[in-house]
């Protein structure tokens, strides 16, 4: 067996199978997170090309030959397969506590394993077909069916689409930049179209438009899962290709690139979310500010740099799961997610209120939040190198923070003559309410506590910071 | 014989892949759509021939009538994005012999010619063609691309917005064909116009199952 079969194989193979039991939702969430799981500990653990005891001797190659074309694991995709099959299992957990999407589960697994054969495939610029087709499939995910809304899913098929031209045809450009070394023009195309590709799919200015559409139409933890998972695999890509190609990762007009691209992102977070009244727009726009940081990070061009940029997108994960589960459970209420729909609801449902309001104050990094470490560790980095950067950074955090607050006066204050509907409407105790009511309560407590504990992850996410060994300026 | 039969369909075959993709962005009646694509297929495999060996002819040919297949049996499900079936009005021509024009036709067609202009202007200067293709292979490319973006951005309806897509990759297919003809690369760029029609038909019929649903109501 090879272990390109098992990360890409399987969960592939699995989806199918957990399509099957959409009728029994909660066995195919337990079995898509099990299997996450497994996976990430096979990437953290398991070991390839030397005989295992466990298996009766038997061999696990790291790679294996399909149409003429390599998928290999290697330590630095080994690395991303973690942050990929944990941030799913976490997702799919979610799951338990509101009603998933028909096709959430099968597509998730799919997407899982598209993303697997996009990190192991060489040459990996090939990687942008695997990502197209697992945007691709994330369309069935990102669709909502009651009530039907495409917009956001539509759009995100397209801008994905629009990135995968400009990926391979920079491939091409390097291999023949490579047959003749004293032809420096097809490098320079190469640099226009990489930078042009990877804009379009990390969703850097002015390629953002799809963000906010699809944090406002679609599923909110559909939403979660393409802005995490999916997003990560994109900026994974970038680091990778950073680390292989020597001229793109010493270049300082990279790093520059970079963290114009990160300036931009962040001030227009800020600038769009300042006047938002819902929720799922406003998440769209932290996430820009989001993005943004995560360049300004990697555009430092050091490992601490690319430490707090990964930190960053592993607190991704759990702040759009918790924002995803409470939208998901206050939408359902309300019928909608603006401000003035949801007024009032806070007090009938103060753990989902929590969980939105927590859950985008850690996005942006707000003190006292899982994020704030991570996102505090960069800004005084770029206090130092960039002040500009730090300053529009603390911006975007102050304009999103307003809009949290904005939000919660929105969901504490009823509408004249609602208080008396909402105590009477209070929901009866049940074992599945308390169990809901753990799980809420588990969620917030973690996002605080690694806010107050941020080694448990600033240290794992600095020791994979260093195996991007060539990257920096 | 058969390269010299070949070689003479070339400027047809540019022709006629300018007239489908100028089709798609003028007219939105979807069945007319199904066949522009389908055609645009098959001229875009005429191009692809000259280049390519017949087997990844014949993918390319196969998984694009695939396409436009899912596309059409989606459509005939939800009665080609046409309103619910109303009392037609004396002496109104039947449903199927009457062609919808989409607002805006006098700008939709000015738009075509100069987005045309542009593009085949663009893929013959030396600048901006990829080397080493034959300057056919990159008109067919900038006009496929050109043409595709331009309907892409006057639509925000998904089966509209699918056939620019496809048309898209299409014209990128024509260019990636002659830099990259494995056989791997081929059968996943199949695999990714399959995918994408399904998805594109999955979100055509929930936009329209919708609001036929509404619209009965």
């Amino acid at each position: 067996m090879s272990a390109p079969f098992l990360f890409i194989g399987l969960p592939v193979f699995s989806a199918l199978i957990i399509y099957l039991f959409r009728r029994s939702p909660r066995l195919g969430i337990v079995l898509a997170a099990c299997l996450c799981l497994l996976l990430a500990v096979c990437a953290r653990s398991l070991l390839l090309d030397e005989r295992l005891n466990l298996l009766g001797g038997a061999i696990i190659k790291s790679s294996s030959v399909v149409l003429g074309r390599t998928f290999a694991v290697e330590p630095i995709n080994r690395l991303g397969l973690i942050f990929i099959f944990a941030q799913a299992a976490g997702l799919f957990l979610a799951l338990l506590l509101v009603e998933p999407g028909r096709f959430y589960l099968s597509s998730g697994m799919a997407i899982l394993g598209l993303l697997a054969a996009a990190l192991f495939v060489q040459p990996f610029l090939f990687a942008a077909l695997f990502l197209e087709l697992a945007a691709a499939v994330a369309v069935f995910m990102l669709a909502g069916e009651t009530p039907p809304a495409t917009r956001g899913a539509l759009r995100f098929l397209v801008f994905m689409t629009l990135g995968l031209p400009l990926i391979l045809v920079t491939g091409w450009l390097l291999e023949a930049g490579a047959a003749g070394p004293g032809d420096e023009s097809f490098i320079r195309q190469a640099v226009v179209l990489l930078s042009v590709g990877f804009a379009v799919l990390l969703a850097v200015l002015p390629f953002h438009s799809w963000l906010p559409i699809v944090a406002e139409h679609a599923p909110p933890l559909a939403t979660a899962f393409v802005l995490t998972v999916m997003q990560f695999a994109s900026t994974f890509l970038l680091l990778t290709f950073l680390n292989a190609y020597e001229w793109l990762g010493q270049n300082p007009a990279v790093y520059r690139a970079l963290t114009l691209a990160g300036g931009a992102m962040v001030l227009a977070g800020a600038l769009f979310a300042f006047g938002q009244r819902n929720f799922g727009r406003s998440l769209g726009y932290a996430i820009m500010v989001d993005i943004g940081a995560i360049l300004l990070a990697v555009g430092l061009g050091t490992h601490v740099g690319v430490a707090a940029a990964l930190a960053s997108l592993a607190l991704r994960g759990l702040a759009l799961t918790l924002w995803g589960v409470g939208l998901t459970h206050l939408r359902r209420e309300a019928g909608g997610d603006d401000f003035d729909s949801l007024r009032g609801l806070g007090r009938r449902y103060p753990l989902a209120s929590a969980c939105v309001i927590l859950g985008l104050l850690s996005l942006v990094g707000f003190p006292l939040t899982a994020g704030f470490p991570a996102r505090w560790s960069l800004l005084s980095l770029l206090a130092q190198i960039h002040p500009t950067a730090a300053i529009l950074l603390w911006l975007g955090m102050v304009s999103i923070s307003l809009v949290c607050a904005r939000g919660l006066m929105a969901l504490l204050m009823p509408v004249e003559g609602q208080t008396e509907a909402l105590s009477a409407a209070a929901p009866a105790f049940s074992l599945k309410r308390l169990a809901s009511l753990s799980a809420y309560s588990l969620s917030l407590a973690l996002i605080i506590g690694l806010g107050f504990f941020p080694q448990w992850l600033l240290h794992p996410a600095a020791q994979a910071a260093a195996i991007f060994l060539h990257l920096g300026r | 014989m058969m390269s010299n039969l070949l070689t003479s369909l070339i400027t047809p075959a540019l022709i006629g892949l300018l007239i489908t993709a100028s089709f798609l962005v003028i007219i939105n009646d979807w069945r007319l759509g199904f066949v522009a694509l389908a055609a645009q297929y098959l001229l875009a495999a005429v191009l692809i021939a000259q280049i390519a060996v017949w087997q990844v002819v014949v993918v390319k040919i196969l998984a694009g009538l695939l396409s436009v297949g899912i596309l059409y049996l989606t459509g005939a499900e939800v009665n080609f994005g046409r309103k619910v079936a109303q009392p037609r009005p004396e002496g109104a021509a039947p449903a199927s012999a009457r062609f919808e024009f989409p607002t805006g036709l006098p700008f939709r067609v000015l738009a075509v010619l100069m987005v045309s202009l542009a593009a085949w202007n663009i893929a013959t200067q030396s600048n901006f063609v990829l080397q080493g293709i034959p300057s056919w292979l990159n008109v067919a490319g900038y006009l496929l691309i050109a043409l595709s973006l331009l309907n892409l951005g006057l639509t925000e309806e998904p089966m509209n917005a699918g056939l620019g897509l496809l048309t898209l990759l299409t014209g990128f297919g024509i260019f990636y064909t002659a830099v990259e003809p494995s056989l791997a690369v081929v059968a996943l760029l199949a695999a990714v116009d399959f995918v994408i029609a399904l998805a594109v038909g999955y979100l055509a019929f929930l936009h329209y199952a919708a609001a036929e649903k509404e619209a009965s109501r």
